[in-house]
Formats: C-alpha cells, sequence, structure tokens
C-alpha cells in the first residue's frame, strides 16, 4: 500500500454511533444514572498501576463521598497462558515456567507443580528429595509472607515494618541462592526429586535462621501488634464471615483467619508435613488483623517445621531411579553419551506419561494451588488446570468492599495478601 | 491432530471404594456413572446428564454436606463425536476432606446449567471455563471473558487454537 492510498484510505473520525468503531460493552463499564443528581457520588478507577494493588488489579469504585459504594474487580491484565503453555511444552519443560505464578515464592510453586506430575508418572521421589522440597515450601511460606507484610505495613503507613522484613528476606534469598543457583526464579525441583542436594553447611545456615527467628518475628510484632494506629486501621475492617469464606471458596490464610482450621497440610499431608508437629493458627473475626495474626503465626510454625525437619534429615539419594521419567544426574550428562541422549529424549517429548486424570493440591502461602491434569500418554498433559489461590482469594472483594471507606482499601488488599503473577496465571 | 477421545477414563454403575454412604445416596436419583478407579492421586469421580448438572451440585450441597467448589474446568477433545467438552468441577466436603469431581459433557455451542446460585465462587470458575473454552453457561449472570480482553478472537484453550495464537500475522 503506497503512502496516497493510506491518506486516502483514512478511516472517518470515530464518532460513536458508526457500529464498525462501536466498543464492546464491558462488564467494568459502570456509569452512574445521568438522569439522578450525583451529590458525592463519582466513578473511581483504582489500578492497574495503583501501588497498593501490588501488580496489576483494577477495580472500579463507585464511590459517595470517601464511601465504596460499588466494587467491580478486574483481572487478567498478566494473562500469560500459562496452561496453554504447559499443555505445549509437556512435563519437565513447564517446570521454569511455575517461577512466574507466585513469583514471590517460585520454590513452593515449583514443588507443587512436581508433585503434581509424580502423581500423573506414578513415581515418588526418594525421602531426601522430599525433606528438601518440605523445607524448600516453608522456607518460600516465611520469604512470601515476610513481603507480603512488609508492603501491607507499607500501604497502611507503616514503613518500618518493610526495612526489617526486607533484611530477613534477603537472607533468605542467599539461602536459594546457594541451594538452586538462583535467587528469584529457582526453577529447584525435577520430576523425581530436585536438581541438587542441599550441603551440610546449608543445612546448617538454615538451621541456624530458623532458631533465632521467633525473636525476629518478636521485634516486628512489637511494631505491629500492639500499635494503637495498626489497630485502628485493621480491626473490624474487611470482615469475610466464615459463610462468605466458603461461599467464595477460599483457602489459605484469609480462610483461615475467617475460623476455618483447614490446612492441605494437615488435612491432606504431603511431602513430610505428617513427620512434624504444628499448628494450624486460627482467627476468629475474619478482619484485616485476624489476617495479620494468622500470617505472623504461620511464619512461626514455618519455622519450627524447617527446624524439625533438619533434625532428622534422611540421608539418601535426591533424585528417584525412575529413567524413565526422570532426567538423569546432570554430571552425567556433561561427560557421559549416554545420559546425553537419555536427557535429550526426555526433554524433547520421548516421555510416555500414564493415561489418566490425577488432582493434586498442596498448601502455598496464598492458600491452596491445585492442579487437574488429564494425560492422554505423552510428554505434555492433554489439559493442565492450575487452580490459583489468587484468583479465587480476590473474588471476595465485590462484597467486602462495598461499604469501606477508600482508604481502608489498602488494608483489605494488603491483608489478603494476593500476586496477580499468580492470579492472571 | 492425533485422534484422542477421552480415553484415560473409564466409566461403569458401580461406585469405587471411598466413595461415602451420603455420596452415593445423595447421586443415586442421577444415575450417575462412575469412573472405574480414583486414578492414582485422583479423587472419586463420576459423569452426570448435562441437564441435571447443577441438580447434582445442589444435591452433593444439601445432603451431602459439600460445602465448597475447589475448582472447576473443561477439556476439550475436537475429535469426539457429538460431545466435544467435558466440563470438571470439584467439590468438597470441608468437615470430612471428601472430595468429588463431577464432570459432563457438552457438544459444542450448547449450554451447561450454571452453579452460581449454589457457589458464589463458580461465578469467576464459570467466566474463566467461558473465556478459555467458550461453553455458554446458562443462568449465569455475566458471562463475560476474565483474562483475555473482551474482544479477543477464539478459545485459547481450545485444542485446536494454535499456540502462537492466529492473529500473528495480521496487523
Amino acid at each position: 500500500m503506497t503512502t496516497e492510498e493510506k491518506t486516502t484510505a483514512a478511516p472517518p473520525a470515530p464518532t460513536g454511533e458508526n457500529p464498525e468503531f462501536a466498543q464492546p460493552e464491558y462488564r467494568t463499564d459502570i456509569r452512574l444514572d445521568a438522569d439522578e443528581d450525583p451529590g458525592d457520588r463519582m466513578i473511581l478507577n483504582m489500578g492497574p498501576q495503583h501501588p497498593s494493588t501490588h501488580g496489576v488489579l483494577r477495580i472500579v469504585l463507585e464511590v459517595d463521598g470517601e464511601r465504596v459504594v460499588r466494587a467491580i474487580p478486574d483481572v487478567g491484565y498478566l494473562h500469560r497462558g500459562k496452561e496453554k503453555i504447559g499443555e505445549s511444552l509437556g512435563y519437565h519443560r513447564y517446570i521454569p515456567y511455575t517461577d512466574r505464578l507466585d513469583y514471590l515464592a517460585p520454590l513452593a510453586n515449583n514443588c507443587s507443580a512436581t508433585w503434581a506430575f509424580e502423581k500423573i508418572c506414578g513415581i515418588e521421589a526418594p525421602p531426601r528429595a522430599q525433606a528438601i522440597r518440605t523445607i524448600c515450601c516453608e522456607l518460600a511460606r516465611i520469604s512470601a509472607h515476610l513481603l507480603g507484610l512488609g508492603a501491607y505495613g507499607m500501604d497502611v503507613g507503616a514503613m518500618t515494618v518493610f526495612l526489617y522484613t526486607f533484611t530477613e528476606r534477603e537472607t533468605l534469598y542467599n539461602f536459594f541462592e546457594h541451594l538452586t543457583g538462583a535467587r528469584f526464579t529457582t526453577t529447584y525441583t525435577r520430576i523425581g526429586g530436585v536438581s541438587r542436594d542441599a550441603d551440610d553447611e546449608w543445612l546448617r545456615a538454615v538451621h541456624q535462621f530458623v532458631s533465632g527467628f521467633d525473636e525476629k518475628v518478636d521485634t516486628w510484632e512489637n511494631l505491629l501488634t500492639n500499635n494503637r494506629i495498626w489497630r485502628i486501621r485493621n480491626e473490624g475492617i474487611g470482615v469475610i464471615t466464615r459463610q462468605m469464606a466458603l461461599d467464595y471458596g477460599l483457602t489459605g490464610p484469609v480462610l483461615r483467619a475467617s475460623g476455618v482450621a483447614y490446612d492441605v497440610r494437615k488435612d491432606r499431608p504431603y511431602g513430610l508435613y505428617d513427620q512434624v508437629d504444628f499448628d494450624v493458627p486460627v482467627g476468629q473475626h475474619g478482619d484485616c488483623y485476624d489476617r495479620y495474626l494468622v500470617r505472623i503465626e504461620e511464619m512461626r510454625q514455618s519455622a519450627r517445621i524447617v527446624k524439625q525437619i533438619i533434625d532428622k534429615m534422611p540421608d539418601g539419594p535426591v533424585l528417584a531411579d525412575e529413567p524413565k521419567y526422570v532426567l538423569p544426574d546432570k554430571q552425567g550428562v556433561m561427560t557421559g553419551m549416554e545420559e546425553l541422549i537419555h536427557q535429550f529424549m526426555l526433554i524433547t517429548g520421548e516421555m510416555d506419561t500414564p493415561k489418566g486424570e490425577v488432582h493434586s493440591h498442596t498448601e502455598l502461602p496464598k492458600g491452596e494451588g491445585g492442579y487437574i491434569i488429564r494425560s492422554e500418554g505423552g510428554a505434555a498433559p492433554w489439559r493442565l488446570k492450575y487452580r490459583a489461590p489468587s484468583f479465587v482469594n480476590l473474588q471476595v472483594l465485590k462484597d467486602i468492599l462495598p461499604g469501606v471507606l477508600l482508604a481502608d482499601i489498602v488494608a483489605i488488599l494488603g491483608s489478603i495478601d494476593f500476586v496477580m503473577g499468580e492470579c492472571d496465571k | 491432530m492425533e485422534r484422542v477421545t477421552e480415553s484415560c477414563m473409564v466409566y461403569t454403575d458401580e461406585a469405587p471404594e471411598g466413595v461415602s454412604e451420603a455420596v452415593r445416596n445423595a447421586l443415586t436419583p442421577f444415575g450417575v456413572k462412575w469412573s472405574e478407579h480414583p486414578v492414582h492421586g485422583g479423587w472419586p469421580g463420576c459423569l452426570v446428564d448435562r441437564a441435571r448438572w447443577a441438580e447434582a451440585f445442589q444435591a452433593l450441597k444439601e445432603q451431602a454436606g459439600f460445602d465448597m467448589l475447589v475448582d472447576h474446568t473443561a477439556v476439550d477433545y475436537p475429535e469426539r463425536a457429538g460431545e466435544r467438552f467435558t466440563v470438571l468441577g470439584l467439590a468438597m466436603n470441608l468437615e470430612t476432606q471428601e472430595r468429588i469431581m463431577l464432570r459432563t459433557r457438552v457438544p459444542e455451542g450448547e449450554s451447561v446449567p450454571t452453579l452460581v446460585h449454589l457457589w458464589k465462587s463458580a461465578d469467576w470458575a464459570e467466566r474463566e471455563t467461558f473465556d478459555m473454552f467458550g461453553i455458554p453457561f446458562e443462568g449465569h449472570p455475566e458471562l463475560t471473558r476474565i483474562y483475555m480482553p473482551q474482544d479477543f478472537d477464539g478459545w485459547p484453550l481450545r485444542r485446536d487454537f494454535p499456540m502462537q495464537g492466529h492473529n500473528r500475522f495480521k496487523d
């Protein structure tokens, strides 16, 4: 097409009447009634770039002065088609993508996915790998809750907490780096185990960290738990009743703060959770303050779990001896022909999984993460469905936001503690 | 495309072991077909008639105390004659920790009764399934796309939707 043609063919400016230029009606296109006197009412668009929405959550609000009348959460700005990727790449090659789901706890996501994939293959990781995974899950939980707490505090105005929690996160990220070789996108687990063993030095350092963890939590609690401003900002705000929590299918700390003691680690233990002793904290009121308390206690319990596992760390290999599904040892791949061919075959799609359907669920930092996997044979799942806890938890916003003050929204968002990477998949 | 029908599931009339009495009683009137074995690590599941999809969940909720809809999705079998999609719904009884996966089959273009009146979580869950597969849910208050843009063309998680997207070389 030449330039002249382009100018002559330029479409007329959209008038809004030409059906060709009519925009589709979005469900977030809410408008005030034109015939009525709006008074103090207005439509306010919060996000997708609002700092307190921790990513790209958009909430369309109808406010009456400072009071929210109607709230419509809008998600999907970060949708990357994770399930489609999984269905076309296959099991082995999907694990790096799980890092980017809940990007505040990549290790927990790695483990969650591998546990599901092992179920479809019908194999199990050896005890030492399970122990390392359990430690990883709990360290990831601490790390995710720390960021949640820091960001939550900062949104509500308690800036100091953020600096404290990020210092601890730095320590944790150093642990992750030592163990997995990466601080953030860990891709640590493999089907049938983990990519490399944890050395004694690492275990000693982690043990030392979790042994002194309680005192650190005390420090943060000193800053917040009985802080007058913190309590006024959070007590009685964003109450989620037990019934509401069940109706919306909430899971994780949000559900437990509403008085339901449901924790996958207790009710359907996986990994080594059946061999450790820990409590499930439960709230009473379901408000922001209870959700904060539940998270604080969960961090203490996580440290307790890690300590117990390191104390009775099993010995042995970290990869199962199942050559049909498990990648060969990396050292072998680098030096031996057979292993190289074997790895190449598995990765490029010569793996044949049994047919069947599995559902595997684990307790991620934000709630229950579950995989429904349909296998029709072959190296890739026929259907891979990831239940993103943040996605399910966010839905409750449209019920709890109406009636609250505009400034309370940031407290509620902070206390629900969601990650859009996971929500939007 | 490789010819794949739902060969991973085998259905029988007999309920597998581990299904509680309450669930059996609640689902018997619906003439469900049970999947032969709770596949490794899976949950007992059964196939329900599409017209009675919502009623079956209602029976589970009211008679067997299933109080949460945990997950909801669909599977696409483009080559299967007649009924292209299998819709899955996973419900949980919080007290007994029992879970059950209900499935139903639906041809392309036809709708499945909604579960929104039973669980509010079905709202977004069904919108997601609609967005990804184009399966309409009858009675859903606002069945619009949730992840994809509203004016997006196509249903991304259908097996015949190309990985790169089909608008790649258009301007």
